[in-house]
Order: C-alpha cells, then structure tokens, then sequence
C-alpha cells in the first residue's frame, strides 16, 4: 500500500497506529503491532489501576515491549494525568521512546519538551479549531478522531466523515483518522479523505494480545450496529456498550475501583472475531490495494 | 468514473442523488442535477405555502421540472405522513420512474409503487431498517448516517460506520448519504462499499435551491461546529445553530415531554426559517458537513466538480 508522511515520520512499514488505551494498550499488544509494521502505543496503566504504581508500570511496559519487538513503538498521555508533572516524560524519555500521543488538553504544555529530547508528537484533536492550536504548538501530526469513537470523547460530537477533511483543509501538518475504524475499507475511505494514516482502538481489544477482559472482548465481537451509546452528555461524553457496567480488567485486577462502562467504539458492529494483532495489520494491508483497485 | 449498479438502476451517468429535501427540493433544482448526469428529486411540498394545495403544488413541481429537463427525476415521499396515498397517486399519473421513501415502513407501499413501475429507494439508519427494506423489495437503500440535516435515525449511527455494515447485510445497491459534499466524501463512500451518494445540504447552497439566501449564507459561513442535533424525545434532528435549537435544547434540559416538544417545533418553523430565512426564528435543517461547504455554485457544478475530482483522489490512494 502507499506510502505516507506517517510513515515517514514513524519510520513505520504501514501508517496504521493502536490507540493508547487507558487500563488495556499493554506491552504485547502494541509490540505485536509494531511487529505487523504499524505503530503500537502503551499506556502507562495498563494492568494497573492503581495509579500510585503508575511510574513503574511504565518503566516495566516499555521494557516488555522492547524485549519483545526492536520496532518504533510509543506511550499515550492524557494531558490531565500528567497536568505539569514531567516525571512519565521523563521516564518515556530515558527509555528512548521516539513517539508519544497526547489528548484532552493543551499540546503547548509539553509538546516542545518532548521534542527538545527527540520524541515526535501526535496530538489528538476533535475540532478544526483544537487540530490549529496543536499544529501552532508545533506537534508533528495530529489524531483527528471523531464521535465514532470509544471512550470520552470531545462535547461538539464531529464524526470521522466530516472531521478529517475539514481539518486536513486547515493544517499542513500530517492528519491521522480515528473513529469508526477498523478495517481495509475504513483505511481507504480515511485516505479518500486526506487523511496520512489511521489510529483505531476497538479492534485491537478483540485481539488475543490485548490484556481486556475476556467477557469484554467477547461483548465487543457480538456487539451490533447499535450497541454503542454516548452517555454523559452536558458534563463528558463517554462512547461505550450499552447497559453494560463493568470494570474494564476484572480479570487483571481484582480491585474495588467503581464500575465503569465498557468503553467502546461505533465500529463494534463489524468486529467479528478475535484475531492475533498482526492479523489485524495484515488484513487491512493486504485489502487496501484490492479496495482501490475497486474504485 | 466507475459505472455502479446504481447508474443502471436509475438510468443517470453519475451516481449522485440530490435529496428530496422538505420545502426547498425544487424543480429547478432537481431538473439542474439531473441535467448534469446525476438524479434530482423533489419534495411535494417545494416551495409551497402551509395553506397551498400539496397535490396541486406537486404536480406542478414535476411538470416544471419536465419542461427543464428530459432527464430521469424523482420524487421524495415521507410515508408516514397523511394522504399519501394521494401524493402516490400524483407521482404514477406524472409517469415518474424514480421515489425515495422514507420514515415509514417500507412494506406497506413498496408494493403499490413497484407495480406502478416505480424504482424505489428507501432511506435507511441500521442494519435492521436495511434487511427490511431489502425483504419489501426496494431496489436499492440509502444508508443515512448521523451527519445528515434533518431528521435522523434514532440510533445515531455515523455515516463511516453505518455504509459498511448495511453493504455486509443486503445484496441491493446501497446509497451512502450524511456528511457528503466533495469528491474526497464520494470516494469515501464508495471505498465503504456504497455505489452511490445522496447529498442534501450541499445542494441548498446552489443558484437553483428555492431556499432562502440568507439559509444559504448561513450554510456557507457555517464552522465545522455548526450545527446540533435536538429533539432526541421526539426524532433526532440536525440543524444550524441558532435561537430556536437553542430553545429547543433548553426546553429538553428542563425535561419537556415529546408532546410538549412537538406542540413548540411543529412544521411552520422549518418553513420559515428555508424559504423565508428567519435566521434565529426558524429551524434551519442542516448537515454536519456545512463547515466545508465554502461557496453557492450552480446545482449542476457540484455534480461536475465531484465527477472530475473523483479520478484525482482516486489516484492518490495508489
């Protein structure tokens, strides 16, 4: 398939990036996809709800991921965990990760501190608006993802489809889809629209590798069309399974944190399977040429 | 560009179906789009006053569009709405080859119109609505995400999302509409599986809508947060921001009932505010996609620039 400034940028195969997923984007998961040629993201928490433990469960993550592939793989950080503390930074830093995501706050906090010691950054934005500020603030490319999303997303509710243009229209910098994404057709259609990349997260819990809850991954493959709704409109919406208030990692830790909802995606419907993460790569990959040579 | 299923279905060069948009998808408009090789449609009500004959104000909609075009054109019909059997009645005396059917249930009259000799269309928001309609014997869906102005489904399914999983579950053409304005949006579509587009805001902001200028002008200054989907109590409906959503938000946060919501938004309200332009009065039915449309063009310059942008963003993605 084409060739892209993502992947140059990421000195990735395939501009095809997992989502840092709070709690489940674990050390074999993104070392898998980076195996496939595209980019895996942690998250610092990943198998740990206990927040307090959080710097050494990424020292121990990345040090995992690194035992497992010698491909390019990053950590996300919401900007609100971090606020102006440094010290994951600093830890991604010494452990030489050359890319971070970044979301749900102000890119100019710590975007050139990343870069001052070589770490790209992608920052994830949901308006034309925000996609402005974080190229201003000097990131290397931004996540534009939609309401199609899993998980908080941004209160004006811009879908992939009417989002991704209008912020490539507005940018010079590269422009990564997320939302509504998990397949070869997706990938095409999000590069019809400008778009140098796709980052998705769903499909990549329904993977053996993935540290999610069987019973979550299960309720993500026989989930229809309709089984995702948006809560919590008016304070944060959040996209997740309907009626299902579960804990994300019962099985990883049986802790006593509050019930929260199964954090999803739109694109549930068409997750049929749980498949190995390279095989997710690989299928996108392999239909992509077969998709434009359609149109 | 490529021939689809949907080209032959409704005999047109370019699949492309302007939609049938209530008060303001006129003759001039539909006879404009089709002229230029995609499918225009009418609304009955076009252009009409709430006191006008609609029977009458849809005959003579088609028979103006007739004189400007001897191109194949159709007529939008909301099923559920009273007398229509009436207004089917109009549309097989016209000789009319080509309706979109929506809100309602397909069953009842896709039987009546196939007989007539009818290609029927029918609007659908899920993968349920979809193998419905498939099983009434339309001749193709039109899968309507999220984005789309007006009323919307009642699950919300986005455009990017929805188009795959109705082109996995039916085996009739599937037109993608909702969030579609540009060749980058028509080849997305077709990327998903579909085999043709139906836009309808794009199509307000041309010389030949009968919609208001400053309807107009507010969909051509419109951001990419422009619009807001009210009304969730009632049907889901998108439009521009403006004092009357505004209202309307209002009143669903004080937990104002379905009939209440309905007592206050009615139909008047979207007349005023597409044909007569009351800005902050009016509901102004509006896609997601407004952010992006920048210019009022002629009807059949979007249909033109879509076709000869196709190629362009086709070849890169090889």
């Amino acid at each position: 398939m084409k060739k892209t400034r993502v992947c140059e940028l990421l000195c990735i195969e395939y501009p095809i990036i997992q989502g840092g997923m709070s709690l489940i984007a674990n050390a074999e998961l993104a070392a898998a996809v980076s195996n496939a040629g595209g980019l895996g993201i942690i998250s610092p928490n990943a198998g740990e709800h206990d927040w307090g433990k959080v710097e050494g469960n990424l020292r121990s993550q990345i040090r995992k991921a690194k035992s497992l592939t010698d491909k390019p793989f990053g950590v996300n950080f919401p900007i609100p965990v971090l606020g102006q503390d440094r010290s994951l930074l600093d830890i991604a830093i010494e452990e030489g990760i050359p890319v971070v995501t970044t979301g749900a706050g102000s890119p100019a906090l710590h975007t050139s501190y990343l870069q001052e010691h070589g770490v790209r950054v992608l920052h994830l934005v949901a308006s034309v608006k925000h996609a402005k500020g974080a190229e201003k603030s000097g990131v290397d490319a931004v996540i534009a993802e939609g309401y199609e999303s899993g998980g908080i997303n941004s209160p004006d509710e811009l879908t992939t489809f009417i989002l991704v243009p209008q912020v490539v229209d507005a940018v010079s910098i590269p422009v990564i889809a997320a939302g509504g994404i998990c397949d070869a057709r997706g990938l095409v259609a999000a590069l019809a629209l400008g778009a140098e990349g796709v980052q998705m997260g769903t499909v990549f819990i329904a993977t053996q590798e993935c540290i999610a809850d069987q019973d979550y991954k299960d309720a993500i493959v026989a989930a229809n069309d309709t089984a995702t709704i948006i809560t919590g409109r008016g304070s944060m919406p959040i996209r997740g399974l309907k009626s299902e208030l579960i804990t994300q990692g019962q099985q990883i830790a049986e802790t006593d944190i509050a019930p929260r909802q199964m954090i999803c995606g739109a694109v549930a419907g068409m997750i049929n399977e749980i498949v190995s993460a390279g095989d997710v790569v690989r299928n996108i990959v392999e239909g992509y040429d077969r998709i434009v040579a359609g149109l | 560009m490529k021939k689809t299923r949907i080209c032959e279905l409704l005999g047109i060069e370019y699949p492309i179906i302007q939609g049938g948009m209530t008060w303001i998808a006129n003759a001039e408009l539909a006879a404009a789009v089709s002229s230029a090789g995609g499918l225009g449609l009418i609304s009955p009500n076009a252009s009409m006053r709430l006191e006008d004959d609609l029977l009458a104000n849809l005959r003579s909609q088609i028979r103006t569009a007739k004189r400007l075009t001897d191109k194949p054109f159709g007529v939008n019909l909301v099923v559920q709405i009273p007398g229509i059997e009436d207004l089917i009645g109009v549309v097989i005396e016209e000789g009319i080859k080509v309706v979109t059917t929506s809100a309602g249930n397909p069953a009842i009259y896709t039987p009546l119109l196939k007989e007539a000799g009818m290609t029927v269309l029918h609007l659908v928001a899920s993968v349920r609505q979809a193998r419905s309609a498939e099983r009434s014997g339309v001749d193709a869906v039109i899968a309507e995400g999220y984005e789309a102005g007006g009323h919307n489904g009642l699950d919300e399914i986005p455009t990017l999302v929805l188009v795959p999983q109705v082109v996995d579950a039916v085996s009739i053409p599937v037109v993608a509409a909702g969030g579609i304005a540009d060749a980058r949006g028509f080849a997305a579509a077709l990327a998903l599986g579909a085999e043709g587009v139906q836009m309808g805001t794009r199509f307000i902001a041309t010389h030949e809508c009968i919609a208001h200028g400053n309807f107009k002008d507010g969909i051509i200054n419109a951001t990419d947060t422009g619009t807001m989907v009210t009304g969730r109590r009632l049907a889901p409906t998108r439009g521009l921001k403006n004092d009357f959503l505004a209202k309307v938000a209002e009143m669903e946060q004080q937990g104002a009932t379905a009939e209440e919501l309905f007592a206050f938004i009615g139909f008047a309200p979207s007349r005023i505010g597409q044909l007569k332009g009351e800005m902050q009065e009016g509901e102004l039915y509006c896609g997601a996609i407004s952010g992006m449309i920048s210019e009022i063009t002629s009807a059949g310059d979007v249909v033109r620039n879509i076709a000869d942008g196709y190629s362009g963003v086709v070849a890169s993605l090889r």
